[in-house]
């Protein structure tokens, strides 16, 4: 049974968001619908030291979408079963059933269900489910100039590229069983990490 | 950033006042058998199981204004098998006829018999639709509701809604027939003085239990999300609130103690502003509740 | 079985493999246009199968896939506009094309006549940057019509190409980037191609040849996009003070006997007094500057620190690592040009090179401007003819010369001309944006060319509504790449033609800027000598043939082209040339094309334009003119830097909504200068020096050295009623004054402060 999932690979993300506009374009979005968001993640510090500064300033990216959980709560608590998830692990939203609760929204830790004001309904990535039935690969997989993401069958992707690591400010997978791998940035367990770009990334 | 609900905090404070009048009244029938003459009146709102059926119909109302794509609402009892919100729903729907059913025959005199049953069902129905409204909030991503608070504040709006309501009902027949004193009897005795009391303990649970979450949640990491309401005015509408309940507090404890020095000039009439109070804390702690939301991840 | 509706696009669709629209990014991409109906509905990117170090997917980036709301945006120019209100009012009205291009050439030959024809001048612009449009057109036009004031340099390399030549004698230093990949050590300095873009897949090959095992460190300012996903390390450096550190680094190597003494006995000149031409023998060598020997100061890490803020063990273990490293590349961005004394950094950078040994070899880099061995760059091949006016002024100048031509002489950079007659009285500005928004000192910008005694005539041909059309006193409405044909190649690195087929019509009465300029050389009487009878398509089939011919014998036909959808032609690298390696292999009979045919570490031509403190014969660090050890710095303590943005190329995208909700523009100030300042995050706050005030809101960012505060550049410049700039404009804090000897922008040397705004937010 194919459990699709997304890999991305933090350690070479710059977080040009190309991934992001691919995905706007794709999905013909408006402003205030980021279904691919890049958080950027900063801590460390600046310390003088004479004449000199001291700094052990550390950044990497996170670039995520949805994560097509294994245990989907957007799927659970949707009354009109508008959400719901395909044999081969898309959660996909069929926005002619939605009522725009905005219910989901509130209960995803990923941020992938936004709602759109001008349509009333709430939306999300699809894994690009109409590119894939046609054998083709996700819009953001295609468009990363630095080639950091991936998708496929979970396991697959875990075999190839290793265990799958947990980075911030990712929530514990044990609660959802989000469908992503991950191969973290060298700078990725450093104390007091901050997302710094909330602005950017803080839709739903 | 996160808005403020408006529509569910009303929505959820009518359906609560709805339940709470039910449960409310039910028990009053069941040991006051007059208490059945609030029901001739029929189509008053002083007919505590009209007034209920208008909350609730104007909670369902206003419900429809939170859906983004309310055309599709017929759909919403479709996930029975996972969907709290679907449930609820299907609760909301159960209720509501029961509710109806009772309102009629108690209007219309019929099957008075079981009267008092219906009324008991009804209260059943409400308390699983309660309970469902509940469940909706109470979900492991949602720190700040995801706690034994979300289930006592929605149980605390409802019974001292409910409370209010029918003490202030029973305050305005008694003032149309021109005995005032006959209220002082009233919550001196045995019935009356019931309600009282639990309306005084339950004032005195939402102050305690609003103090001890409201430092819990002011310790709350809330991660990357930006509340609704920022710190500063998260504390002073809180503090508003608790200063509407120690004066509700304040009302009551002179409704409990000192009944007939209120009898004298009509000082009953205090329970306007007992109302006012008790609606408005709760409308407030409703807002509350709804801005702390926060979400863990991102 | 449920149907999955929103995301699907149902219907007969055309996809169309197209060039990337040319703007000046240093990305020459590949898209996959969809449409339907004969409207753009989706866009892609290159989906070739191999996907190969020696032949990469050419994958657009965040401006490429955003353009299909630059294409259809709502503020599209439409049709040729006649000025009515005040210069720089904004007041147009609707004229017609006959109208328009009768008043162009009415111009032309009136101020010809008047004044002659060095008092026309095409400005530097690169907005469209294609093979077949932008300002060339114009360029071609006006070299047939008795020529125009021309210009040399640019505002991109002002200095690193002039003073890279003084090394090496030629700008074609750079290995083909495939040989990065057996590169052990790679110092990215000031360099930041994963948001720029400089050269497509160039962030790629440098992810590779981390892979390969190169050590990755950015010398930089900021903890750039690129430092995050390819630095192993970042030194934070002061701006405007790289020259220091390498000056230190030379000092370590010297020191500790690190760098390859064959090597700059072979090849080099100038390095010590062994190396001096006859002439020179008693001046300062370049080991005397480093020494101390003559102004009593050692360039040493300890002295370093203290300039730019590095420790000296970082500077002494990043000398040590460069010079021992087996094969080391010195990259060097051009940020750091564009500032006072530009030239200096350059030169420092390529005689680190030379000391390292890290000349003409596999895994190295000569450092300089970089234009790729083997084919070297590619340029634009339209042919713009002979300009017949010799003169040329610095592009950075041409507001001097507008001001007061006739006082600029020789020590302004003037050439081909001892005076000018007059000073610029037309102005025609094909696509670009450098006239207000991104050329220096705004506010004294627009005072100068609100002078219509001055600028009698201003023409601004453009797809929008710029701050600079706004001043313009006729605005000619250009198409944009997709609606013409054109073609364009991979720029500065690269084996790649790429064609742009025509996927659209023209909208309203937008025309190429091609068909503009043959429009008005009808007007002039010289239609069939500028078109030669050919169209736009015409050209480009042209063009190919000469590609064919001097580049690529198996380039397609243009036939080929269309029927295949091919959209791209490209040469896999397999073998990377690399730079000066015949030079090395025998300097004798390949010398350099220096005066010495050597590595010219002492420059006679800088020695003698005689300006020993601002620009010296050998590499030296010079104290900026506004820096934070100058006076200025007490009322404007920290340094402004104007970085590329990734939501824009330069100033264009900047009124794109997709862009500007990616990337939003901020100022990025480091949170201990926030925090003296009592600043929240997202707080609007005042920069401001003498020149003007920017009101933006801030960004908080531990990424920028305390200091130093980043405005990046390109949003469009929009006054209030105050006159401050609420748009975000940079320029508006830089200033006009030029670089010593390669008259380069230093639109980098800035001092401000920032404070709190006092308005309500």
């Amino acid at each position: 049974m194919t459990r699709l999932a997304f890999y991305f690979d933090s350690s070479s993300c710059s977080g040009c968001k190309t991934c992001q506009m691919a995905c706007k374009d794709k999905n013909d979005l408006a402003i205030g619908q980021v279904w691919r968001r890049v958080y950027e993640v900063t801590g460390g510090g600046w310390k003088k030291q004479g004449e000199a500064w001291k700094q052990d300033v550390f950044a990497y990216n996170l670039s995520m979408s949805c994560n097509h959980c294994e245990d989907p709560i957007c799927v659970k608590v949707c009354p009109t079963h508008a959400l719901w998830k395909r044999e081969d692990g898309i959660v996909q939203i069929d926005q002619t059933s939605c009522i725009g609760c905005k219910y989901c929204s509130w209960v995803c830790p990923y941020g992938a269900l936004q709602y759109n004001p001008e349509k009333g309904v709430m939306g999300k990535c699809d894994l690009c489910a109409d590119y894939i039935d046609q054998g083709k690969n996700p819009s953001c997989v295609d468009a990363c100039p630095m080639r950091a993401l991936d998708f496929g069958d979970y396991q697959e992707l875990l075999d190839k590229y290793g265990a799958s690591d947990h980075i911030y400010p990712l929530p514990d997978h044990s609660i959802t069983g989000p469908s992503l791998c991950i191969k973290a940035h060298p700078n990725a367990n450093k104390p007091y990490p901050e997302v710094s770009n909330i602005e950017e990334v803080k839709i739903a | 950033m996160r808005n403020k609900d408006w529509t569910l905090v009303f929505f959820t404070s009518l359906s609560q006042l709805s339940v709470g009048v039910v449960l409310c009244f039910t028990w009053l029938v069941y040991v006051e058998n007059d208490a059945r003459f609030f029901m001739e009146m029929g189509l008053s709102l002083k007919n505590p199981v009209f007034l209920a059926l208008f909350a609730i119909g104007l909670a369902t109302v206003i419900s429809f204004s939170h859906l983004g794509n309310p055309s599709n609402a017929p759909k919403s009892m479709n996930n029975l098998t996972e969907s709290w919100v679907s449930r609820e729903i299907l609760a909301l729907a159960v209720y509501s006829t029961s509710l109806l059913i009772a309102f009629v025959l108690g209007w219309k005199n019929w099957n008075v018999e079981y009267l008092s049953y219906l009324l008991a069902l009804s209260s059943v129905f409400g308390l699983a639709f309660l309970w469902m409204m509940i469940r909706i909030y109470v979900i492991p991503t949602i720190p700040p509701w995801n706690s034994w608070y979300t289930a006592l504040s929605f149980i605390s709006t409802t019974v001292c809604l409910g409370l209010i309501t029918i003490l202030f009902l029973h305050y305005i027949e008694f003032a149309n027939v021109g005995c005032v004193t006959c209220y002082a009897r009233f919550i001196e005795a045995q019935t009356g003085k019931t309600l009282i009391v639990s309306l005084t303990l339950i004032v005195l649970i939402e102050i305690i239990s609003g103090f001890y979450r409201q430092s819990q949640l002011e310790r709350m990491n809330t991660g990357i999300d930006e509340l609704a309401l920022n710190k500063g005015a998260f504390h002073q509408v809180f503090i508003a609130r608790m200063v509407m309940l120690i004066l509700a507090l304040l009302i009551l404890s002179v409704f409990l103690l000192k009944p007939t020095l209120l009898a004298e000039n009509d000082h009953f009439i205090w329970i306007y502003p007992l109302l006012a109070l008790l609606i408005a804390q709760e409308l407030t702690g409703r807002l509350l509740f709804y801005s702390s939301y926060f979400r863990i991840g991102v | 079985m449920k149907t999955h509706t929103s995301n699907a696009i149902v219907g007969e669709e055309k996809m169309i493999r197209a060039g990337c629209p040319a703007h000046n990014c240093g990305g020459r991409c590949l898209l996959r246009v969809h449409l339907k109906d004969g409207v753009i509905t989706r866009i892609e990117t290159d989906d070739r199968d191999n996907d190969t170090v020696a032949d990469p997917q050419l994958r657009a980036c965040i401006r490429g896939r955003s353009y299909r709301h630059r294409q259809y945006h709502k503020d599209r120019l439409k049709y040729p506009m006649k000025r009515v209100g005040e210069r720089g009012s904004g007041e147009f009205k609707r004229i017609s094309w006959d109208e328009a291009t009768d008043l162009m050439a009415a111009n032309i030959n009136r101020i010809k006549a008047q004044y002659g024809n060095t008092s026309i001048y095409i400005p530097y612009g690169t907005g469209s940057y294609n093979q077949t449009g932008g300002k060339w057109s114009a360029e071609r036009l006006m070299h047939m019509a008795g020529g125009a004031l021309g210009f040399y340099n640019s505002y991109s390399w002002a200095c690193i190409t002039r003073a890279t030549k003084t090394v090496f004698g030629t700008d074609v230093t750079g290995n083909q980037r495939q040989d990065w990949l057996n590169s052990k050590y790679i110092i990215m300095w000031g360099w930041n191609p994963s948001e720029m873009r400089d050269g497509t897949n160039s962030e790629y090959f440098l992810k590779k040849a981390r892979e390969n095992g190169a050590r990755i460190i950015c010398i930089d300012p900021r903890m750039t996009m690129s430092a995050v996903a390819l630095a192993d390390e970042w030194i934070a450096i002061r701006p405007g003070t790289d020259v220091a550190l390498m000056s230190a680094m030379a000092y370590v190597m010297i020191a500790e006997d690190l760098y390859d003494r064959k090597f700059v006995d072979k090849y080099c000149m100038g390095f010590d007094e062994t190396q001096m031409p006859e002439p020179y023998q008693d001046e300062e060598t370049y080991k005397d500057y480093i020494l101390g020997v003559n102004d009593g100061q050692a360039k040493t890490p300890e002295w370093a620190e203290r300039i730019t803020t590095i420790p000296r063990q970082d500077i002494i273990r990043i000398a040590r690592e460069y010079a021992t490293a087996e094969s080391a590349i010195l990259y060097q961005g051009y940020g750091m040009q564009r500032r006072a004394y530009g030239e200096q950094v350059v030169r420092g950078g390529c005689v680190l090179a030379a000391m390292t040994g890290n000349v003409g070899k596999s895994g190295g880099w000569a450092s300089g401007i970089g234009l790729q061995a083997g084919g070297g760059p590619f340029w634009n091949i339209f042919p713009v003819l002979e300009n017949p006016v010799s003169a040329q002024i610095p592009s950075f100048l041409w507001s001097e010369a507008v001001l007061r031509g006739p006082e600029l002489r020789k020590k302004e950079g003037l050439t081909g001309i001892d005076k000018l007659p007059h000073g610029i009285k037309m102005i025609w500005a094909v696509a670009s944006n450098a006239i207000v928004n991104q050329h220096a000192n705004i506010n004294r910008t627009i005072e100068i060319i609100k002078d219509t005694s001055k600028l009698e005539f201003f023409v601004v041909q453009d797809n929008f509504m710029t701050p600079t059309a706004q001043f313009a006193d006729l605005v000619l409405p250009a198409c944009t790449q997709f609606e013409t044909w054109g073609m364009e190649d991979g720029w500065k690195y690269g084996e790649e033609l790429i064609l742009q087929p025509q996927i659209l019509e023209p909208p309203w009465e937008t025309m190429s800027d091609y068909g503009i300029c043959a429009a008005i050389a009808e007007k002039l009487g010289i239609k069939e000598q500028y078109t030669e009878g050919r169209d736009e398509k015409q050209w480009v089939s042209a063009l190919l043939d000469e590609y064919r011919e001097s580049r690529f014998p198996e380039l397609p036909s243009l036939e080929e082209f269309e029927e295949k959808n091919l959209g791209v032609y490209s040469k896999p690298i397999e073998q990377p040339k690399v730079a000066f390696q015949e030079f090395i292999e025998n300097p004798i009979d390949h010398p350099l094309p220096t005066p010495s045919g050597k590595i010219e570490i002492f420059c006679e031509e800088i020695f003698s334009k005689n300006l020993p403190d601002e620009a010296p014969a050998v590499p030296k660090y010079v104290q900026e003119w506004e820096s934070p050890f100058g006076e200025e710095s007490e009322k404007y303590p920290l340094q402004v830097i104007g970085t590329h943005f990734m939501p824009r190329v330069h100033s264009t995208f900047a009124n794109c909504d997709w862009n500007n909700e990616a990337f939003p523009q901020r100022v990025f100030i480091n949170p201990l200068d926030a925090e003296k300042r009592g600043l929240k995050n997202g707080q609007k706050v005042r920069i401001y020096n003498d020149r003007g005030t920017v009101i933006l809101p801030c960004r908080i960012t531990k990424r920028i050295l305390p200091g130093v505060v980043n405005i990046p550049q390109g949003a469009w410049w929009k006054p209030d009623e105050e006159g401050n700039d609420i748009g975000g404009a940079v320029n508006t804090l830089t200033s006009e004054r030029w670089s010593p000897f390669a008259f380069g922008n230093t639109q980098h040397t800035i001092m401000a402060e920032v404070r709190a705004t006092k308005v309500k937010q």
